[in-house]
């Protein structure tokens, strides 16, 4: 069937080029580089627009005449051109072309721009860097390959929602992460939790206990993705506007070559992960308080297992979960050692992806399916998504143009609640009973754990699973006209939704529910993002070596996200899992709509391809401003000099040289919806029946303006020794005043916040990628060896709140309730809470008894951003072998381990391990002599305090300073093995390639972090970072993968 | 060609001007989720349920109205807060001071609109309330806002009012609702009146019955003046009809979402369990009502009899006698009782024997009463408790409650109202001030197992919540837990 539809398209190609060309000679030939043929060699006869492409051995053939000029392309050689004479065959080799700088760059609008020609920062991502690390969602997949870019992957489960910020958050109380965008369409990330309102702020402990959503451009499977390049913000989104002011994640789906028929190709990824980091444990005690047993704790404070402690007399207990306590008085108790590392599974990703792409001179087409599964680590817990995409151009003339592009995403997930309420068992968990045998329900279905507050660990995880199904759909057309060189009208539109069902199910005698009875929710999102893209675009030749490129063009934004939230309490029927089951039934609706229109333009001139200048002018009306105020515009500069084309003489070592430089201006105006205006809220549930309106406790503000962002940015591009050496470096300085922030009210003004412009957040940093390109290149037969360095440092700096306040909580941890703050001083998210008494030189005030004692005040305690990020992805390819590998660093940054502040309360945590029961008790009898001055007599303290439990609860567990560590870390991100089999293999079983992989994940980590992998957030993606809360554990992981082209 | 050329510019025409959604850009601004406007009686209910709600329940913060049971005595900390509390670290706590104020909005937006529709039992009843929630947050705090309070981003940092200027605030709130209550209402008030009904005679005498309650409190500022006017308004009060529990203020639970009683919450968290000192003195007395407050089974089942815990004392690996569901306030249906019969009995006993200055008839005739009112009320739910508490109740009024002009006296007037006002514990923690911890004779500062006492002076008062301290600079900040409030100097 294929051979006949290939012999037919051939046939037909031919014919055609019979018609057309019958009057010319043909010319045939091999293109290839050292290794062999070389596919996809782009051919065009200079000054027209025919051509064709070599095929997968590297020949070619194209009808042309004597005296034409063949030009040979192929990203990253060198551009070669070959005069037709007589001969009837040309061959030709290429060579490599370490200058990216060629490159073109989808920018901003879906406009393709010579990379040397921008005056600010773009960083492009290719396909192979993005599958090869076997991620299923992107925004991992990214992590470690951009400079300036820092991505937080909330934890190990599957779909974990990952937050993205690029050269630091800006704004105080909006969103900071970048704005995504599918082949120009700008789509939606969208975090949706398991709370009423969808949000996880932090503000309330119990968002701790809530699910955690994955971001939605998880939904777009890489292996549809051609590129990805990332604008850092500033002149580069500046003609997006306030949607990009963080910044643009510009995705790039790969589309139908011209050429040789149908392209099919199909991969396959089997992946195994498990747990990469594990904290510390104590096994030394048992179960109890003050040394002794106690059958009614939570508390891991009892005797010593040293000791061989027995149950006393009378305890009744229900050790392997039958539902019934049996007397085990005088037996020993058990000690099972690795419950927390036995609760975790071994997870299993598959993915399997296929894809057809064709294509001729009339259009081309690109349809792909894909699958990826994945079972977590936590028990239970799944990721299915099924992806189908279809992508097609078509060129109806040599004016016009039309394409369109649409894929579908499927996702079914099963997934589980946050630390407060999923896993707090965990925190509680004694070593007496075994995790991996205990039954966690009766014949009946309820629960046989004891505890009437804290759920066991395996009965959430079997029982209290939010499962979803997220149903996506993303299309777009677009169609464009060349009228002329001067005049290009093009035009895109496109819609992305998506509905969200989520449904979890707590069964009856789950403790986390009202009266234990059970509860239900049930959530349905349906979400509605359009845009519409008008451009008008030209080229003027101003004078000889002055051009002049235009855009004009308009933009309709429109978002209607309507979510449905209905909790219902109390379950009448066991095993009966339709809201209707439940007793009280109460219901939100949340409606958010919101529509911008912008019009905006540009003007880039270039002279002589060594000075370029781009500015740009946007203006935008935004629903979310009052009437009469809701217009801003934005203006931005930008601009390059190719300095190295003064320095002929120096081109041998210095092949290239650019300096560049942007300013610009961003309105944003993503404050929260109906910000202007009072209102009344519904507050559930009804009281005795009734039902309560109260006033909006935050008030609305008629005079809001938009948020304006600058941003300065200023570098240097530098090319050594023919491109051996690759030098790029960009400061930059972003100012975000007049920030809509919820300013807090005192509660006493009968608010709690209103909204108001005040507020200025600075960041300012530095990248540089540092490329040295085959570095062996010199000996002959080495393998190709590429090194990159994307080292970035990012400074926040709170420079002004709104008058009166000393600063604005973003969020609260959860134990006792750190504040993450934005204060004047301090970088954003800053952690303050209680910490130790200390005098002016640092040094620790004790109290009589030779403790620390707990300051007054509210300390500042740490920062969670790192101080800086640098990535070394090695690359090494030799005869078919590729090896490629990204080590990472992450240098400072800080995180609230309240994990561990559980662990010390309960007793479990290897801290606690040292502790002092009685004086008598051998087997507990520690004591510390802290480090610091006795207050009351100025002494250096050489009491020896006794670690009881009071002091590891109220000196430790309860004190935020000792749970806020250092989560520097160096991790082996990436690790991957692929060997593409050999042409003359895979041609005798009628394959075009065969690549075989292995690759590998977080396979090395080094911290010094006590718990978990430090690459972990509770609350998901969001402006709440750095707070690690019992959720689940990073992971390592290994995969295998096959991919086949035919 | 042509054809699709055409219809490409028809696209363009359909889509660049307008869109999907067909309101303009300020019809989309309007919030579809909450409305621009609704009827007082839904602020209404929502007013005297934030700040109703908030007796009798406790959070990790601060609803001191349930954390003071560790101050007076009545209860002792057993883990988490409770502990900290007993042990007098108090830290800048929050929670009770947010949703009060939030309720006092409410309130107001129905005294302001309500008296433009004329729904003067609806505004009488908000001022009720209002002064209700401020002599407990005063009782608290001493200085809190509230001339400059309630205005939003207009007055964002109000000033802080002295306690004088509360008392005053709250007697002005307390004598305009008796007002409102005479005017002709043109609105009448049904069932979002969540604690009467609608009945805005019931609401009358409970603002003269408070009214008495916070003259009362002016015992060491005016001892006798305010005893006066103190019986004044408990003439009134009765006169009224506040003459047995029907009248009483609490706030019912009907046990569906948040509305479960907080005691209930209590006894299954056990932050808080019986205090040793307070246990034994019922014991001595024999008195039925450790059966009311007490549970001898803890939430997981196990017995634990009727021990209680010494203040201060910490962690410890016994289990202590919860307040629990057997009795009669523990349970997730029971009601929380703010402003009772019983208490208006007892302040008329206080006052009586303060205005004659010593022992009288009519003090001992209100002890009598109130002892009896409120036994005949505090009927334990479980069914042997009722039985023993039946059984119990004539030997403890014959040795208690039978009190005459010779043998009353101040002690047996503010022991007795002390062992009464269990789970109205800001309330209780006032009378205590008032005199000096004298009442009952075993308070004293909480000694930790350790045996050293927990500070050197009595707890006076509660430090300022952080999000005031945060958001308003005019918050103080030199106070201590041990400065004596205005009211109690």
């Amino acid at each position: 069937m294929r051979t006949k539809l290939k012999g037919m398209l051939t046939l037909f190609l031919a014919l055609i080029v019979q018609i057309t060309f019958a009057q010319e000679k043909t010319v045939t030939g091999t293109v290839s580089d050292k290794t062999g043929g070389l596919p996809g060699v782009s051919i065009l006869i200079k000054g027209q627009t025919t051509g064709t492409e070599t095929n997968f051995d590297g020949k070619y053939s194209i009808k042309t005449k004597v005296g034409d000029v063949l030009v040979f392309s192929y990203l990253g050689f060198k551009t070669v051109e070959k005069t037709v004479a007589a001969s009837n065959t040309i061959d030709v080799v290429m060579v490599e072309d370490a200058n990216v700088l060629d490159e073109i760059v989808v920018t901003a609008l879906g406009l393709s721009r010579d990379e040397k020609s921008l005056g600010y920062s773009a960083q492009k991502v290719k396909s192979d860097k993005i599958t090869g690390t076997g991620q299923a969602n992107l925004v991992n997949a990214l992590n470690g390959k951009v400079a300036g870019v820092n991505i937080v992957s909330s934890s190990g489960a599957p779909g974990a929602s990952s937050n993205i910020t690029i050269r630091g958050s800006s704004s105080i109380s909006g969103n900071n992460q970048p704005l995504f965008v599918i082949d120009g369409l700008p789509i939606s990330n969208n975090t949706d939790n398991g709370s009423s309102s969808g949000t996880l702020d932090g503000t309330d402990f119990r968002d701790y206990g809530k699910t955690v959503g994955v971001n939605r451009a998880a939904d777009i499977d890489p292996n549809d993705i051609e590129s990805i390049t990332v604008l850092k913000g500033g002149a580069a989104t500046a003609l997006y506007g306030n949607r990009a002011v963080n910044g643009a994640i510009i995705i790039t789906t790969k589309k139908g070559r011209k050429g040789d028929g149908l392209n099919v190709s199909v991969s396959t990824r089997l992946s195994f992960e498990e747990v990469n980091k594990l904290p510390t444990f104590t096994h030394q005690y048992a179960r109890g308080r003050n040394g002794a047993y106690s059958n009614v704790t939570h508390w891991s404070w009892g005797p010593a297992y040293a000791d061989n402690p027995v149950f006393p007399a009378g305890t009744n207990v229900d050790l392997t979960g039958t539902g019934t306590a049996v007397d085990v008085s005088g037996q020993p108790i058990p000690l099972y050692k690795d419950n927390y590392k036995n609760f975790w599974n071994d997870g299993t990703t598959k993915q399997v992806s296929l894809s057809v792409s064709g294509g001729d001179d009339k259009g081309n087409f690109y349809a792909s399916i894909g699958r990826n599964d994945q079972e977590g680590v936590i028990p239970n817990s799944l990721y299915e998504r099924v992806n189908a995409t279809v992508k097609g151009e078509y060129r109806v003339n040599d004016k016009f143009k039309i394409g369109g592009y649409a894929t579908y995403a499927n996702t079914v997930s099963a997934i589980h609640q946050g630390g407060d309420t999923g896993f707090q068992g965990l925190g509680y968990y004694h070593h007496m009973w075994d995790i991996t045998s205990r039954k966690w329900k009766d014949a009946q279905g309820n629960r046989t754990w004891f505890s009437t507050a804290v759920a066991e660990p395996l009965w959430t995880a079997n029982e209290e699973i939010e499962r979803g199904e997220v149903n996506r759909f993303i299309g777009s057309v677009n169609f464009s006209y060349d009228f002329a060189d001067w005049l290009k009208v093009s035009y895109r539109v496109g819609m992305d939704t998506y509905s969200d069902d989520k449904n979890m199910v707590r069964p009856i005698s789950s403790v986390n529910t009202t009266n234990r009875l059970g509860d239900i929710y049930e959530v349905r999102i349906n979400n509605k993002d359009f845009n519409s893209d008008l451009l008008i675009s030209g080229q003027l030749k101003l004078e000889e070596d002055l051009n002049l490129n235009f855009l004009v063009g308009n933009n309709v934004y429109e978002m209607l996200y309507d979510r449905l939230f209905v909790q219902g309490d109390g379950l009448s029927v066991g095993g009966f899992n339709d809201i209707s089951n439940a007793v009280t039934v109460t219901s939100n609706n949340l409606t958010n709509r919101k529509r911008t229109i912008g019009v905006f333009g540009e003007l880039s001139f270039d002279y002589k391809d060594t000075y370029y200048l781009t500015v740009t002018g946007r203006n935008d009306w935004s629903s979310t401003l009052p009437k009469g105020a809701n217009s801003f515009f934005y203006p931005s500069v930008s601009g390059s000099v190719i300095f190295s084309n003064f320095l002929e003489d120096q081109k041998d070592w210095l092949s290239f040289a650019k300096f560049k430089g942007s300013w610009a201006q961003l309105g944003n105006d993503s404050q929260g919806l109906y910000a202007t205006r009072d209102v009344y809220a519904k507050r559930d549930p009804n009281v005795l029946g009734l039902p309560r309106f109260t006033v909006s406790t935050t008030q609305g503000n008629p005079n809001i303006k938009p948020e304006i962002s600058s941003t300065w940015e200023l570098g240097t591009e530098l090319r050594f020794l023919d491109n051996f050496i690759s030098l790029d470096f960009t400061y930059y300085k972003r100012t975000t005043k007049d920030q809509v922030v919820s300013v807090p009210l005192s509660s006493t003004t009968g608010y709690g916040a209103y909204f108001d412009n005040a507020g200025e957040v600075v960041n300012k940093g530095i990248e540089v990628i540092l490329g040295v390109n085959n570095i062996l290149k010199d000996l002959n037969g080495a393998p190709r060896w590429d090194v990159l360095f994307n080292f970035s440092k990012n400074e926040s700096e709170v420079i002004s709140i709104p008058d009166g306040l000393d600063e604005i909580i973003i969020g609260y941890g959860y134990w006792n309730g750190a504040n993450i703050v934005a204060r004047p001083g301090l970088p954003y998210g800053t952690f303050v809470g209680s910490g130790y008494k200390r005098n002016t030189d640092g040094v620790l005030l004790l109290d009589d008894n030779g403790y620390p004692q707990v300051a007054d005040e509210n300390l500042v305690l740490g920062d969670p951003n790192p101080d800086w990020l640098m990535n070394i992805n090695n690359s090494i390819s030799y005869k078919g072998f590729t090896l490629s590998a990204t080590l990472q660093i992450r240098q400072g940054g800080e995180i609230l381990n309240d994990s561990e502040a559980f662990w010390v309360y309960a007793g479990l945590s290897k801290t606690t391990e040292d502790r002092f029961y009685t004086a008598g008790t051998a087997s507990a009898n520690g004591v510390a002599v802290f480090d610091g001055i006795v207050e009351s007599t100025g002494q250096q303290s050489n009491i020896a305090a006794p670690l009881t439990n009071g002091y590891y609860h109220n000196l430790n567990s309860f004190v935020d300073e000792a749970h806020i560590e250092d989560a520097s870390w160096v991790r082996l991100r990436d690790i991957s093995l692929s060997y593409s089999l050999p042409n003359e293999w895979i041609k005798k079983i009628g394959l075009k390639s065969a690549d075989i992989s292995v690759n590998g994940r977080n396979l090395w980590l080094k911290t010094n972090y006590k718990g978990i992998d430090p690459e972990t957030n509770a609350l998901g993606a969001g402006n709440v970072q750095g707070v690690d809360l019992i959720s689940a554990p990073g992971t390592k992981s290994i995969g295998m993968g096959v991919k086949v082209k035919f | 060609m042509k054809k699709l050329i055409l219809s490409c510019f028809l696209i363009c025409l359909f889509f660049v001007p307008q869109s999907c959604q067909k309101e303009s850009l300020e019809e989309l601004n309007i919030d579809p989720n909450n409305p621009g406007n609704v009827s007082i009686t839904l602020t209404f209910t929502t007013g005297l349920d934030y700040v109703l709600y908030k007796y009798g329940r406790f959070t990790n913060g601060s609803d001191w109205d349930t954390w003071a049971g560790l101050f007076v005595q009545t209860f002792a900390g057993n883990h988490g807060s409770g502990i900290s509390f007993d042990q007098y670290e108090i830290r800048n706590n929050d929670a009770l001071w947010g949703r009060w104020y939030d309720g006092f909005l409410d309130l107001k937006d129905v005294i302001t609109r309500g008296a433009a529709l004329e729904a003067w039992d609806h505004v009488g009843a908000s001022k009720v309330i209002t002064a209700l929630g401020l002599g407990s947050l005063t009782s608290y705090y001493g200085a809190i806002p509230w001339s400059e309070a309630l205005q939003g981003a207009q007055l964002p940092q109000p000033k802080f009012d002295t306690q004088e200027e509360i008392y005053q605030a709250i007697f002005a709130l307390l004598d305009g609702a008796i007002l409102d209550f005479d005017k002709t209402s043109l609105v009448t008030m049904g069932a979002e009146d969540i604690v009467y009904g609608g009945d805005a005679n019931k609401w009358k005498a409970l603002a003269y019955a408070l009214k008495a309650r916070y003259e009362n409190h002016y015992s060491i500022k005016d001892p006798s003046g305010s005893a006066t006017r103190a019986l004044a308004a408990i003439t009134q009060a009765k006169n009224l009809g506040f003459i047995n529990a029907n009248a009483d203020l609490k706030f019912t639970y009907d046990n569906t979402g948040e509305y479960q009683n907080g005691w209930f919450d209590m006894f299954e968290n056990n932050q808080m369990i019986a205090s040793e000192n307070f246990m034994n003195l019922l014991i001595a007395t024999a008195d039925p009502r450790r059966l009311s407050y007490w549970n001898n089974i803890s939430v997981d089942g196990t017995a634990v009899g009727f021990t209680g815990k010494s203040n201060g004392f910490g962690t410890s690996n016994v289990s202590y006698s919860p307040i629990g569901p057997k009795g009669f306030y523990g349970a997730a249906t029971s009601p929380q009782l703010i402003m009772t019969h019983f208490e208006l009995l007892f302040i008329e006993a206080e006052a009586e024997f303060r205005l004659a200055g010593g022992p009288n008839a009519n003090a001992a005739t209100a002890l009598n009463a109130a002892i009896a009112a409120q036994l005949a009320m505090a009927i334990p739910n479980d069914a042997a408790y009722a039985t023993e508490y039946g059984t119990l109740t004539p030997g403890y009024i014959t040795n208690y409650g039978s009190e005459t002009a010779g043998t009353v006296t101040m002690a047996k007037i503010m022991t007795e109202k002390y062992k009464a006002m269990v789970t109205m514990n800001g309330e209780s923690w006032v009378d205590v001030r008032r005199h000096n911890y004298q009442y009952p004779s075993y308070l004293a500062i909480p000694v930790t197992q350790a045996g050293n006492p927990v500070a050197a002076s009595l707890i006076q008062r509660v430090l300022y919540p952080q999000e005031s301290i945060n958001t308003n600079p005019n918050t103080p900040t030199t106070v201590t837990i041990f400065d004596k409030l205005w009211i109690f100097q």
